[in-house]
């Protein structure tokens, strides 16, 4: 097996025989999404536990997130190589890791929809250092030190629905697990699996299958087959992604901005055949955020000439967005710009209040990014994607548009750390 | 009643004077507190009786159905397989493959507790991510050592770390343990050590008692703890919706299946309700004793007041005011009875737990009882059992002194002369109740009401026959005895008779409590001898070798260890075994055990069986007596076993005798079990030894062989090899623990009927102070009124105790052939024990002699002139 390093990061190597070459480097990344879903898991359980100091198991499952402290895990400190494809499951040596998917849907009548489908890998205890042998000496397939959580959401824009679900499941006796080749990453009935012709060690064609049941509405499932259309992106420096000033502060960042999906999704009793496009990180790190982020706000837009754009921003107690929100364009052709937070202007135009967790979130954009010529409004598809799970966060599809309401694109918003902590 | 009834006395209404006659009561009642003091006394224990066995039933009832509750927590149903768990990669396939979420695995076994207190306790091993929605564990940080809390939660601590538990704050602080320390375990056959790492919170106090001797690990800890990787104990499920039950039953392999849960609370009840039952009755008894006492006490003080009763109505108290004076006597008594019934039943029942529990563990399933439950209805079940009693004794008495006429009142003959009259007529209705009682064991019936209705209408029957057969016996000792028996022995005898009223009481009241005792000594030594004479019988093996669990005989038997069966197979000396498997498995009756015996080379047969028949074409099982007994069965029948390959269809081809299991068991002959199950394991073995082998010395090598599997302590692990005389004995000893309840039972009766005996004698000695007045002063000295009154005590005592005999004889034959039998389904040899028979004969002749003691000493004490001065008729 090849093993590939990628120095420059300037050339964008794509359509080659191998998807295993189409590395990719980008701009210094900066915390992602799915590691603000974790962290702000772990920030309100900080926040809930210690005044009463225990823990009530079946009310609160995230609680287990706390897991161990991270001493004993590996910490990310320096580029690597890296091994593909057996990187792209799972690395036990560090504490968190995820395979993080959204998109925006449609079928043939053009009835829209989001999807969010999100496996995390949580290790309880590290295993640097320490005289125990581990997992080895145990006599029982339910023995395991890794907990796996995953996120599944659908929105249902003409219905103005939106449903979320969660799994929460230990390792052990396959209930969940990764799998690195062929990939399959799993919880319980949700997976997400490799099926790549013979001989072939790329993990395309990506299957996704989810779901579960809400309430009157019934069942609300969707699988989805993903191919790539870009080449696969090494995030930062050459897919390592530094988070903050101090060492170890910083993750392993492999990325798939733009993938075709096709399948179907069933909501209740209806059935939508669907198709459109699909975003995938894959990220494992040891390190935990610095306290004096209160959130973010992340985007992830796909736009229909092809460019994707990613923004993000890292809000401090004081509500601001700090030096370190930064952003990436990866051109149709894969080639990526970095932004750096002087490069753009966010600004929020629109307010949604949840009634569930009394948080107020900003419901509507305005993105202008002058080097490029971008000037952009982007709007949520409906106000309410709020994930009332064991954490409470926003993450929805949006819309795209011009100044002049011409649709440009669509994408996925991720908002965390508006829910006041208890 | 006469219009001369009317007239008003001493105030101008009735309910003044009522007040008035209170009074005297009250004055009455204050100038012999000795003697409402002893009638209180027997009512309040009679009632403390019937509350404390409540208490006691209930408190260890609740402890265990608690127990359960915890393992079962929301859950709706479970699956459960053949008896030997289930394949854990059911409980994966349902969850990754079909979806279910509901449903959470298990893995449960009890343990026995070495340090560092020894006790029972019930490991439960989760999957805390799959509890959601199933059980609710709340869990507090303790106090660990220092840089712990740094290293992280130690929920994740659980989960991760091998050997580790979590256990309430209850339990921590009986142990007087902290989070760090360690609980050494004695489970399936090995010692364990758990290190606490967290505390189980308790929310409430049912928390409390719910999770007192709960043990909770991480489920991938508790299956190595047993040593079953792979095996699940059962899956919780918590499921409404009747098609996704019916998809998850039909996914479900062959040998498992899904079942509604709670079962095991109603198997409790349908388990001990026979037990129950028998105590409750038992302890009525003790309260038909209090009554006889209190009843005794009324009619005593009632022909103590005749005079004044008399006065008072030729001074114008109505007949009315009489009657409801003495009921309200009555009822003060039933009230004051009620309460110190209570307050000596909660205390007496807080005694009796321990006794209790023991024997419901020994009988059924094994608990640690932490806390009282007093249940509401037991006090006022027991409150009103003993104001009934009270008014019921008033009521006599009450009429008695209000019906006749003021001036028959005053003549203590006439109340005498009545009763002499009565006694032929009371012989006709005690003759009549004892048919009735015959004619109701006779009619064919399996009920246990029925059985206790006799036994009651025997009493009914003997109560009435009493007087006549007392005046037999003192005149047949007067005729027999007559030549060796001085003036003094012949006046005190036949002062028995002359005071019929009063005697005919106390020696009744001694005698139904002598008879009980003895009936049930007797039932018990019958009991004994049958299981006796049962165990040589069933052990015919030389040697038994077998893992002890826990204290609790349901459930699987530990499996012996693979090697050490091979090994003692072909041990020097031994010529044959058998290997004896024993589990429990879902029936048509509900969880039931069956035994399957494996014999190889020479051996003895064992099984005793009572009925059997040809084999049909159903494969073929046999039941034990209580087993066909408690499901109505017959042979022929068929039930439905769980087994390895399905839901099977037995027919009963025999039922054998078996004192093991009141519940019943089933047994199988080990080809047909290998062909229904996969599990080869043995749970016991029995060894045969060739002629001239050394049975010490085998056992020795059995031991050595052991030691080689189990370690060095072998006491420790609980493995025994025990010679089959020991284990004969052993068998014996927790046989007699068993019916340890039924010995304070007795011991509880005869006290209550001493208490009887003391304050009949009272009644009966200080009625006649003129008389021993008029004796003093004929120069009858002190040791001779004392030697006078000694000898009424003893001939009272022998006559109480041989009309006991018969009684107990009955009583004994009762319990033994019918309710047992109607209880539990076993047939036991009926014989009367001799030494029974005679320790009860003693005790009454001691108990009447101590209970005549201190009203003699008063007697004795009286100046002859103070005596005669003090007759207030």
């Amino acid at each position: 097996m090849r093993r590939f390093s990628q120095d420059s990061g300037a050339t964008p190597v794509r359509g080659e025989e191998n998807r295993r070459s189409r590395l990719r480097s980008s701009a210094k990344s900066p915390i992602s999404w799915p590691v603000a879903t974790v962290l702000m898991g772990i920030f309100l359980l900080a926040a809930a536990c210690r005044p009463a100091s225990r823990t009530t198991v079946g009310e609160s499952p995230v609680t287990f997130l706390s897991g161990g402290g991270s001493e004993g895990f590996e910490r990310v400190l320096e580029p690597r190589l890296f091994d593909l494809p057996l990187d792209h499951g799972a690395h036990e040596a560090f504490q968190i890791e995820w395979w993080y998917l959204t998109g925006n849907l449609a079928d043939p009548q053009q009835r829209r929809f989001g999807f969010e489908l999100t496996f995390f890998r949580i290790g309880l205890e590290g295993k640097e250092g320490k005289a125990s042998e581990g997992l080895s000496g145990r006599n029982s397939r339910w023995a395991t030190d890794q907990l796996y959580m995953a996120h599944f959401a659908v929105t249902d824009v003409r219905a103005r629905e939106f449903h979320a679900f969660e799994r929460l499941t230990r390792g052990g006796l396959d209930l969940a697990g990764v799998r690195a080749f062929p990939l399959r990453v799993w919880n319980e009935s949700w997976s997400l699996e490799a099926h790549p012709p013979v001989g072939a060690s790329d993990p395309f064609p990506l299957k996704l299958v989810a779901g579960d049941r809400d309430g009157e509405m019934g069942e609300v499932s969707i699988e989805l087959e993903l191919m790539p259309k870009k080449p696969l992106v090494l995030q930062g420096d050459r897919g390592f992604s530094r988070k903050g000033p101090e060492p170890g502060n910083a993750s392993y960042y492999l990325q798939d901005p733009r993938l075709e999906a096709i399948g179907n999704l069933t909501l209740g009793e209806s059935r939508f055949e669907v198709s459109g496009l699909a975003w995938m990180d894959h990220e494992w790190s040891t390190s935990v955020l610095g306290a004096e982020l209160v959130g973010w706000d992340w985007f992830a837009l796909q736009l229909d000439d092809g460019r994707d754009l990613m923004v993000y921003q890292l809000r401090g107690r004081d509500g601001k967005a700090t030096a370190a929100s930064q952003g990436t364009i990866i051109d149709s052709d894969g080639k990526v710009v970095r932004l750096s937070s002087q490069d753009f202007d966010l600004r929020v135009t629109d307010h949604w209040r949840s009634s569930y967790s009394a948080a107020t979130y900003p419901s509507g954009w305005r993105l202008r990014i002058p080097s490029q010529l971008i000037d952009l409004a982007i709007t949520p598809v409906i106000e309410d994607q709020e994930l009332r799970l064991s954490t409470t966060y926003w993450e929805g599809a949006v819309v795209v548009e011009s100044t002049a309401q011409d649709l440009l694109g669509r994408g996925y918003v991720e908002l965390v750390g508006y829910v006041a902590k208890e | 009643m006469t219009s001369e009834s009317h007239r008003a006395f001493p105030g101008s209404d009735g309910l003044h004077s009522l007040f008035f006659l209170l009074k005297t009561s009250l004055r009455y009642i204050l100038q012999h507190p000795a003697q409402f003091a002893l009638g209180l006394l027997g009512i309040s224990l009679g009632i403390a009786v019937v509350v404390a066995i409540d208490v006691a039933i209930a408190s260890s009832k609740r402890a265990f159905s608690l127990s359960v509750d915890a393992v079962a927590g929301e859950a709706s149903h479970r699956i459960v397989g053949d008896g030997f768990g289930i394949d854990e990669d059911i409980y994966r396939q349902l969850r990754v493959e079909h979806g279910f979420r509901s449903i959470a695995p298990l893995v449960e076994t009890e343990a026995l507790r070495l340090e560092p207190v020894r006790g029972v306790v019930k490991i439960l091993g989760v999957d805390l991510y799959a509890e959601a929605g199933i059980r609710s564990w709340t869990f507090a940080q303790g106090k660990g050592k220092p840089g712990r809390e740094t290293r992280g939660s130690w929920v994740s601590e659980l989960v991760v770390s091998p050997g580790t538990c979590v256990i309430s704050r209850a339990h921590l602080e009986n142990l007087q343990a902290q989070v760090g320390d360690r609980l050494t375990l004695r489970i399936a056959g090995r010692l364990e050590q758990l290190r606490i790492v967290g505390i189980l919170e308790e929310s409430t106090g049912l928390d409390r008692e719910r999770f007192g001797s709960i043990v909770l690990t991480d489920i991938a800890t508790a299956q190595e703890l047993l040593a079953e990787p792979g095996k699940l104990s059962q899956i919780d499920v918590r499921l409404t919706d009747d098609a996704e039950l019916d998809r998850l039953g039909s996914l479900l392999p062959q040998g498992v299946h899904l079942e509604k849960a709670g079962g095991r609370q109603r198997s409790l009840e349908q388990m001990t309700a026979a037990f129950d039952l028998n105590l409750r009755s038992l302890s009525l008894l003790a309260l038909l004793v209090g009554w006889f006492l209190i009843d005794n006490t009324m009619a005593f003080s009632v022909v103590q007041r005749r005079s004044v009763f008399g006065r008072l109505r030729t001074l114008g108290v109505t007949r009315r005011q009489v009657f409801a004076v003495v009921l309200l006597e009555g009822l003060a008594f039933g009230i004051a009875g009620a309460v110190l019934g209570c307050v000596l039943g909660l205390i007496l029942g807080k005694a009796l737990v321990g006794v209790v529990a023991g024997t419901l563990g020994d009988l059924y399933f094994a608990v640690e009882v932490n806390s009282m439950a007093v249940p509401v209805w037991t006090l006022i079940k027991g409150s009103a059992l003993g104001m009934g009693a009270c008014l019921l004794a008033a009521g006599g008495p009450a009429r008695e002194a209000s019906s006749s006429d003021p001036r028959d009142v005053l003549r203590r003959s006439t109340l005498e002369a009545r009763t002499q009259a009565r006694v032929g007529r009371h012989a006709v209705l005690g003759a009549l109740a004892l048919s009735l009682a015959g004619l109701l064991l006779v009619f064919p019936s399996n009920r246990l009401a029925v059985g206790y209705a006799s036994l009651l209408l025997v009493v009914v029957g003997f109560v009435g026959l009493a007087p006549l057969s007392i005046r037999l016996l003192v005149l047949a000792t007067l005729s027999i005895g007559g030549r060796w028996l001085g003036v003094v022995h012949r006046y005190a005898i036949r002062c028995i008779d002359q005071h019929l009223s009063r005697t005919a009481f106390a020696i009744t009241a001694l005698s139904v409590a002598i008879a009980m005792a003895m009936g049930v000594g007797i039932m018990v030594s019958s009991f004994r001898g049958s299981v006796a004479d049962w165990l040589e019988q069933t052990l015919t093996g030389d040697i038994y070798v077998g893992l002890q669990g826990t204290v609790s005989r349901q459930g699987n038997q530990l499996p012996l260890a693979e090697t050490l069966v091979n090994r003692l197979t072909t041990l020097d000396g031994v010529v044959g075994v058998a290997a004896i498997r024993r589990f429990e498995t879902a029936t048509t009756f509900g969880p039931t055990e069956i035994l399957v015996r494996r014999e190889m080379g020479q051996h003895r047969e064992n099984r005793q069986l009572i009925a059997e028949q040809e084999e049909g074409d159903l494969p073929a099982i046999f039941a034990s007596e209580p087993l066909v007994f408690r499901h109505d069965l017959e042979l022929g029948d068929t039930l439905e076993v769980a087994t390895g390959a399905g839901l099977v269809k037995f027919e009963i081809v025999g039922v054998f005798r078996d004192y093991v299991s009141d519940m019943g068991y089933l047994s199988l002959a080990d080809s047909v079990y290998e062909s229904y199950w996969e599990d080869r394991s043995t749970s016991a073995m029995a060894l045969f030894l060739g002629e001239e082998a050394e049975v010490d010395a085998v056992v020795a090598a059995v031991r050595e062989a052991a030691t080689e599997v189990y370690g060095e302590d072998l006491a420790e692990v609980g493995f025994l090899a025990s010679r089959s005389a020991d284990l004969r004995r052993e068998s014996l000893r927790v046989f007699d623990r068993t019916f340890r309840i039924t010995d304070v039972l007795r011991l509880l009766a005869t006290l209550v009927a001493m208490v009887g005996v003391a304050s009949a004698f009272m009644a009966l000695l200080l009625e006649r102070t003129r008389e021993f007045g008029t004796l003093r002063a004929a120069g009858l000295t002190r040791a001779g009124v004392l030697h006078l009154t000694t000898t009424q005590s003893v001939v009272m005592g022998g006559i109480a105790g041989a009309l006991a005999i018969p009684l107990g004889v009955i009583f004994a034959a009762i319990l033994t052939l019918v309710v047992n039998r109607r209880s539990f389904g076993w047939s036991l040899d009926f014989f009367v024990d001799p030494g029974v028979v005679g320790v009860g004969f003693v005790t009454s002749i001691v108990a009447a002699v101590l209970a005549g003691l201190l009203p003699a000493w008063r007697l004795a004490r009286l100046e002859p002139a103070e005596a005669l001065r003090e007759r207030g008729e």
